[in-house]
């Protein structure tokens, strides 16, 4: 096994830090919807016995803002989880390159085997550290999917808004813009998700490569 | 790595290793010393963690670094003490002494070798590090600079260990371990010492202790060692100094 060096850990840690910043952006959109399902929940309250429709229909956003809270949380836990073990392996990498530059200086006795071990140590610890980073990064990629597949029923549920607010004059204002409001997220869901996608597949690229060449 | 036997009586010896060649530029030269006997080995000021490499490769040869038992660290300055973690991968064991006004700040280096530190009072500690000899003392050098600052002296040898206390910066081609011509030695130390010791009161106290102990070397971490007459001449040379430069910046 050879150790990853001090630059590739840096690198990975910098690429960790990148998903991270960018999945965070997804809490923003959370709560949004979280807004919009309170929004709509209140408007069909105010529709009384006309709005049964309307209230099924807000029922819905707020079932889908808990399922897409659910799996943004869990996608943050587990970036988050990719960054505290790449800046522990980037500490762990320093130590490590410190170990191999005592033992290019030519270390003598038994010393020689406590540093070889020390080092052997250290690098092992850092290649675990690599395979939970890829797990998790694993798990991230499953989350994206369940985020991708949750976020096509928004526009299915704007269409039907906009069917309500034909039927209802008292609130057909407000719920002609909570129509519109999902429609924007859900391009903005789209346009994240596809940024958040491209950085999980270049830190997992990243991490093949480290892989091939530590073995 | 250079080296140079200090003092030497059987098993019991005073190493010094510095003057790192292959050194990077951005950092600060410095000086290691290991005290030797049958009983093991304690380094003073173990170094940063840039010089690591340099050290325990120098240490190696002359003992197997599972005999280190003791850490003595005279302030908490990276370039004295940041290498701790990697010291305490290969002796997990040893004892790090250092003032208790530290102790927290030096936890952030590394936590889990918090238990083996050693808060050492104000007033000092004897410490033994072997059963035939006199323990060693950690002489109280507090504000010179550092606010919690040790000096180490053997009463063995009759060596002391002085910290960044008659440190210099010298140039890089300069090769003498030990000063040989005071006068010349006091361009080197000048500056550092008005800039770095903040205060002439603390300066005066830590000279008195010294004087009293009468040791036949005194040894800083940056420079070149004391010895003979050059002992006195630098005692009188520091008594005589204005230090806290800075105050009037």
């Amino acid at each position: 096994m050879r150790v990853p060096s001090l630059q590739s850990m840096i690198d990975l840690y910098g690429l960790s830090m990148e998903l991270t910043l960018e999945a965070q952006r997804f809490q923003i959109q959370v709560e949004e919807l979280k807004r919009l399902a309170l929004n709509s929940e209140v408007l069909a309250v105010r529709s009384g016995t006309q709005g049964e429709v309307f209230q099924t229909i807000a029922r819905e956003i707020g079932r889908l803002s808990a399922q897409v809270t659910e799996v943004i949380t869990a996608l943050i836990k587990s970036v988050q989880s990719v960054g505290d073990k790449a800046i522990h392996s980037a500490a762990t990498a320093r130590l490590c390159e410190r170990y191999k530059s005592a033992l290019d200086r030519g270390i003598e006795g038994k010393t020689l085997t406590d540093v070889q071990d020390r080092y052997n140590d250290i690098g092992n610890g850092m290649v675990q550290d690599l395979d939970a980073i890829y797990h998790a990064l694993i798990e991230a990629s499953k989350t994206l999917q369940d985020i991708s597949r949750l976020q096509v029923q928004l526009p299915m549920i704007a269409t039907l808004l906009n069917i309500e607010a034909n039927r209802d004059v008292n609130t057909d204002q407000a719920v002609g813009a909570n129509a519109k409001h999902l429609l924007q997220l859900k391009q903005n869901l789209s346009e994240l998700l596809e940024l958040v996608i491209e950085k999980t597949s270049r830190t997992l690229t990243f991490l093949s490569n480290l892989f091939s060449s530590t073995h | 790595m250079k080296k140079k036997v200090l003092f030497e009586q059987g098993d019991y010896k005073w190493i010094m290793y510095g003057r790192d060649p292959e050194k990077s530029h951005y950092v600060i030269d410095t000086n290691e010393y290991m005290i030797l006997t049958e009983d093991g080995a304690t380094l003073m000021d173990p170094g940063g963690t840039e010089v690591f490499p340099p050290v325990v490769a120098a240490i190696s040869k002359d003992v197997h670094v599972g005999k280190v038992h003791s850490f003595i660290c005279s302030h908490q300055d990276p370039d004295i003490m940041s290498s701790l973690p990697l010291w305490m991968g290969l002796c997990p064991k040893a004892k790090i002494y250092m003032s208790w006004v530290w102790t927290g700040f030096v936890a952030h280096f590394g936590h889990e070798y918090a238990p083996n530190f050693v808060a050492v009072p104000d007033e000092g500690i004897s410490i033994r590090i072997s059963k035939n000899l006199e323990p060693i003392q950690l002489i109280p050098a507090h504000y010179c600079h550092s606010s919690g600052n040790f000096s180490v002296y053997d009463p063995n040898s009759k060596i002391l260990f002085s910290g960044d206390i008659g440190g210099a910066i010298l140039p890089n081609d300069h090769v003498q371990l030990l000063v040989e011509n005071f006068d010349q030695h006091i361009q080197y130390m000048e500056g550092f010492h008005k800039r770095w010791m903040p205060s002439n009161k603390a300066k005066l106290a830590w000279i008195k202790r010294v004087r009293a102990l009468k040791p036949n070397l005194i040894c800083p971490q940056h420079g070149s060692v004391f010895s003979g007459e050059n002992v006195n001449k630098f005692l009188n040379w520091l008594e005589a100094l204005d230090v806290g430069s800075a105050i009037t910046a």
